[in-house]
């Protein structure tokens, strides 16, 4: 019944309004054309289950696609084939999965609070901050103890360079997004600068090591680390969805989004500082695996829509995806050598972003 | 009649000038209000301290009968609805996506959207025309449908008061009028109190109730339109020869 409804009142919402009987009947019919939207538009538990159902499954073959990606033969059944499976390969799985979603949810984030389609975790100096606090670190530490510390001291140098951003972007208490995004990409440049001066002054095993991270490595993965960024990852990523109507606001502007009911100031602080955690985060573990934070938001939007509600899932989920993917083919592609996975998501990235950039110029649609 | 916006004495300056100078005006249930000035008389900061975007110095904005340093930014947003002059997108929502954000100030704890809302949006949009293209990405529309996507946005906030701010920028004539039609039937029919910042001012003098003049920060003339928007007065407030170009 519902839809015969449907279908008529849509006929005559299409036809010439102006006569009064017809705007009459329109009003008679408005509760049906609610209910016809209700089956198409908006966010319903049942549609996302959906979506999630089908992604599951993706998942499912992209693990097992992982775990026989590598240099080694695994012999099924022997102490040694488990080793390999449940020891290096399954945690380095989990991690690429863990890494892949909190940058991908953070570039969706910074995409919406900078107002800008191009930004990406790695912008605003974070994960910069987070290098150089590993390269100057590694200075005072020795040699034993390094790889241990990579984590806290990239977390540590996150931390620094979060608060030098945020500080100089305050403007009489409120935070200018403007100044954030010219400070951010400034500092940028700066602790890159940096670290590539240390590393011309100073040779050693351990900033061998450390540029091995800074492009991406997904190799030092262990439980008690997946287990502590996990509660932290999922942690941040329920908050921002808790936000997502927001974030769709807020890129509308701060006016708009004031206008529409948005606590501006509160919610640019936190969002802020919750996308630079998922950034401290992720490159604390495996160093600046670029374009995947990039890159997944926009495919995810180009299958599911802008709506922010939607697009933190999926783009969550299909950024762990991506990265299990390629960092397999990072592993197999020079065998028995491995590449740094940075490498191979910035040569899959880039061509993949200019041919959706096309596409969409074509649809006119950014 | 009931007084819903009012700026008490306002003042407020921006870099060391001043923007808005000791301005009183009274916006009462049911007005259609046109403000019109030179470029820079405060037109559009008088709007932003309206709905709290800028505190002002000196003075208050009351809003119905509280004043607006009492109220918290979701209340307001049921209250006011404001539109920015051009807006700027940069993801292709769908217009019933945007539309629906109008929502929030009503829902914002909640995460699903409910049947409720959704027929608000469907209202919104079948009272502004815009239901025939409501899948489709924003950035497939003209100025003009963007104009009244945003006012159907605007309507789902569900505000006593409508303030738009140079809405008819880069709508060609046919769109003007369209626009100002749905203001006015807004007006009439749903009861909305409504203020906007214009320079069509032939245009806007088939609808609106009154006008006023702002110049310099302050109210500089105020009344109905027959009697603001005539050939004296603009030669009296722009400065034109009349006699040499017709404005209105």
């Amino acid at each position: 019944m519902n839809i015969m409804n449907a279908s008529n009142s849509n006929v005559i919402a299409r036809s010439p309004e102006g006569t009064t009987k017809q705007s009459q009947i329109q009003r008679l019919l408005r509760p049906q054309l609610g209910s016809r939207l209700a089956m198409t538009t908006g966010i319903s538990p049942g549609k996302l289950v959906l979506i999630i159902v089908f992604f599951v499954a993706i998942l499912f073959v992209t693990f097992l696609v992982s775990l026989l990606s590598g240099a080694a033969h695994v012999e099924w059944g022997t102490s040694e084939g488990q080793f390999i499976l449940m020891q290096l390969r399954l945690p380095r799985t989990l991690l690429a999965f863990l890494v892949g979603m909190a940058l991908s949810l953070a570039g969706a984030v910074f995409q919406a609070l900078l107002r800008n389609p191009l930004a990406d975790p790695h912008l605003l100096g974070v994960s910069a901050g987070g290098a150089l606090g590993v390269v100057v670190g590694s200075g005072f530490l020795i040699a034993g103890s390094f790889v241990l510390a990579i984590p806290v001291l990239s977390l540590l140098g996150s931390l620094a360079a979060v608060m030098v951003v945020y500080r100089f972007s305050l403007r009489k208490g409120a935070l200018s997004l403007y100044t954030l995004l010219l400070i951010g990409v400034v500092m940028n440049s700066l602790f890159i600068s940096v670290i590539v001066l240390v590393q011309s002054l100073v040779r050693s095993d351990e900033l061998t090591t450390v540029l091995f991270w800074l492009l991406g490595n997904l190799s030092f993965a262990s439980y008690p680390r997946l287990f502590a960024i996990s509660v932290i990852i999922f942690t941040a990523a329920w908050f921002l969805l808790r936000q997502a109507r927001k974030l769709n606001i807020l890129s509308f502007g701060e006016s708009t989004a004031h206008s529409l009911g948005v606590p501006i100031e509160r919610t640019k602080k936190i969002i802020f500082l919750v996308a630079s955690l998922l950034t401290g985060i992720a490159v604390s573990m495996s160093g600046m695996i670029g374009f995947v934070g990039l890159i997944v938001p926009h495919l995810a939007r180009l299958l599911f829509g802008s709506d922010y509600r939607k697009l933190l899932p999926t783009s969550a989920v299909l950024g762990g995806i991506v990265l299990i993917l390629s960092d397999s083919l990072a592993r197999v592609i020079v065998i028995p050598q491995e590449l740094p996975v940075g490498v191979v998501t910035a040569f899959l990235g880039a061509p993949f972003f200019i041919y959706l950039l096309k596409r969409q110029e074509a649809k006119r649609v950014i | 009649m009931q007084p819903v916006l009012q700026w008490e004495n306002v003042s407020f300056a921006y870099d060391g000038r001043f923007e808005i100078n000791a301005l009183s005006y009274v916006i009462e249930q049911g007005d259609f209000t046109l403000f019109f000035g030179p470029n820079g008389a405060g037109k559009t900061t008088l709007f932003k301290l309206a709905v709290g975007l800028l505190k002002p110095a000196i003075g208050r904005v009351v809003l119905g009968e509280r004043p607006l340093s009492e109220w918290k930014t979701l209340e307001i947003a049921k209250y006011v609805a404001y539109l920015e002059q051009e807006a700027q997108y940069i993801f292709p929502f769908t217009v019933e996506e945007i539309v629906l954000m109008g929502r929030f100030p009503h829902t914002a704890s909640q995460f699903w959207d409910r049947k409720e809302d959704l027929e608000v949006v469907a209202w919104a949009m079948e009272i502004t025309g815009i239901l025939r293209f409501a899948k489709r990405s924003i950035f497939q529309l003209s100025s003009g449908e963007r104009r009244k996507v945003e006012i159907a946005r605007a309507l789902c906030q569900k505000p006593k008061i409508l303030l738009l701010d140079e809405p008819t920028n880069f709508l060609d004539v046919r769109q003007q009028v369209e626009l100002f039609e749905t203001l006015e039937r807004l007006n009439r029919e749903e009861r909305i109190t409504i203020g906007v910042i214009s320079h069509q001012l032939s245009l806007a003098k088939n609808f609106v109730k009154s006008a006023i003049f702002i110049q310099g920060g302050s109210v500089g003339s105020a009344g109905p339109p027959e009697a603001m928007l005539t050939p004296e007065k603009m030669s009296e407030f722009f400065g034109l020869n009349v006699s040499k170009v017709s404005v209105l």
